[in-house]
């Protein structure tokens, strides 16, 4: 009997609490709602002014972050500076220059940088990264300049390769830009270079400085004339990516090439 | 009293002026700098169609000095000689407004075609006296991987160019006016 008596006060409880609870969890939804409005409503200067607060802090933050951001960046363009002073004696270096647009449908790259004539940027200073050298300063105006590439036809450079020593120049065309390339010619019949070896600049011109990395060397082959062989360079730099890049402003032996000698 | 014309514009006919070519202004600086943004590769010459659609609505004299504008930005943008592409679209865009004013109907179908072939013949002049008449290394390939990728990128936004410039036109230009020959008192008629 008590079994029974409790059994179906529990079947009354469950029955009861079935129809109730949907009803309570509306209750309690809308006393929810009530007690948030009119907290809103009592509460809605302290919850302004702490918005005030809380934004105020985000901005300091934010401002925070930013010249954290800005610290880390010149510490790597520091370091880079570092380095590339470091690969080759008495150069002198400009501030890091941003890449500010590039010319539009040119096979060979070229780009222009945030720093001119009021920078101390003059015609023909080369230009570089840590990886290695880039380009020349092509044209110079007094808030910005432009950078020609390594890849194009008008640049020449006297290089050689680090392990052999043999020497060659630099060429550029059409279809090696096409492929990000330049060819090496004028290199000795006999030459022992290979495939990954660094090409590096050789200095002879005055133009650039001794030592500046160009790229690794391909396969060479016998040229059209049968008294040199050419080879492919894949130049360290890849101009469509660069955002930052150094101008050598001064180095050891500027403008005194080896007709001068 | 003198009663207000209910047809006629809210805004007066100077600021209509001024806003529209301030949102040409506005297209062209944001045409240049995507331009010279981004890869490098293939770009679209947005200022081109830009230009051309410009004097699809406008006289002469004024098509005239936006097309060498536009052509002036488009040789700093892709390092040719200033006034290459700046002389050609001050010749092409004059000729495009008397063409329009007086000959054509303005549709996009009209638009399109002078667009190809203004786009088409500088395309030909680019490559042969920037690339051919040199006789470089491998010139054939810069217009299989350059020129003509971009002038049909070109072709394609032209008509969003064109849409942009035609409600600029729209929402700005004056409202178009359709004169009955018939009203004309000094027409002699028998």
């Amino acid at each position: 009997m008590i079994y029974a008596a409790v059994s179906s006060s529990n079947a009354i409880n469950s029955a009861i609490g079935r129809v109730f609870s949907p009803i309570q969890k509306f209750s309690n939804n809308i006393s929810d709602r009530v007690t948030e409005t009119l907290d809103m409503l009592i509460n809605a200067r302290d919850y302004y002014e702490e918005n005030i607060r809380l934004k105020d802090q985000i901005a300091a933050l934010l401002a925070q972050m930013s010249d954290y951001t800005q610290v880390m960046q010149e510490n790597d363009h520091l370091r880079e500076m570092i380095d590339l002073a470091s690969s080759s004696s008495g150069i002198e270096l400009s501030e890091p220059c941003t890449v500010i647009g590039r010319t539009a449908n040119d096979v060979y790259g070229s780009f222009f940088i945030d720093k001119g004539e009021k920078d101390g940027i003059e015609y023909y200073d080369p230009v570089v990264t840590a990886n290695g050298f880039v380009g020349y300063v092509t044209e110079v105006e007094y808030t910005y300049s432009k950078v020609t590439t390594l890849l194009s036809n008008d640049i020449s450079l006297g290089v050689y390769c680090v392990r052999t020593g043999e020497t060659g120049v630099t060429e550029g065309s059409y279809e090696l830009a096409l492929d990000g390339s330049v060819r090496m010619v004028y290199i000795p019949l006999d030459c022992e270079m290979t495939d990954g070896d660094i090409i590096i600049t050789s200095g002879y011109s005055g133009l650039v400085p001794r030592g500046l990395v160009i790229g690794t060397a391909g396969e060479t082959f016998i040229a059209s004339n049968g008294l040199s062989r050419s080879g492919i360079i894949t130049p360290a730099i890849d101009p469509y990516s660069l955002k930052t890049v150094f101008v050598i402003t001064d180095f050891d032996g500027k403008g005194s090439g080896y007709e001068e000698e | 009293m003198k009663k207000n014309d209910p047809g006629a514009p809210l805004i007066g006919p100077g600021i209509r002026t001024a806003v529209k070519w301030l949102i040409f202004a506005v297209l062209t600086v944001f045409m240049y700098t995507s331009l010279t943004s981004g890869s490098g590769k293939s770009q679209a010459l947005l200022l081109m169609p830009l230009a051309v659609g410009v004097s699809f609505y406008e006289h002469e004299i004024p098509s005239a000095v936006f097309g060498s504008v536009c052509g002036l930005l488009l040789d700093v943008a892709l390092g040719k000689l200033p006034g290459f592409t700046a002389l050609w679209l001050c010749l092409c865009c004059a000729g495009t407004a008397a063409l329009f004013g007086s000959l054509l109907r303005r549709n996009i179908i009209n638009f399109l075609w002078v667009f190809c072939l203004i786009g088409g013949i500088y395309l030909y002049i680019d490559y042969y006296f920037y690339y051919k008449i040199w006789g470089y290394e491998g010139y054939q390939l810069v217009l299989r991987h350059r020129l003509i990728p971009s002038a049909l990128k070109t072709l394609g936004w032209s008509l969003a160019v064109f849409a942009a410039v035609y409600l600029a036109e729209r929402l700005c230009g004056m409202p178009r006016k359709l004169d009955l020959e018939e009203q004309d008192g000094n027409i002699e008629r028998v």
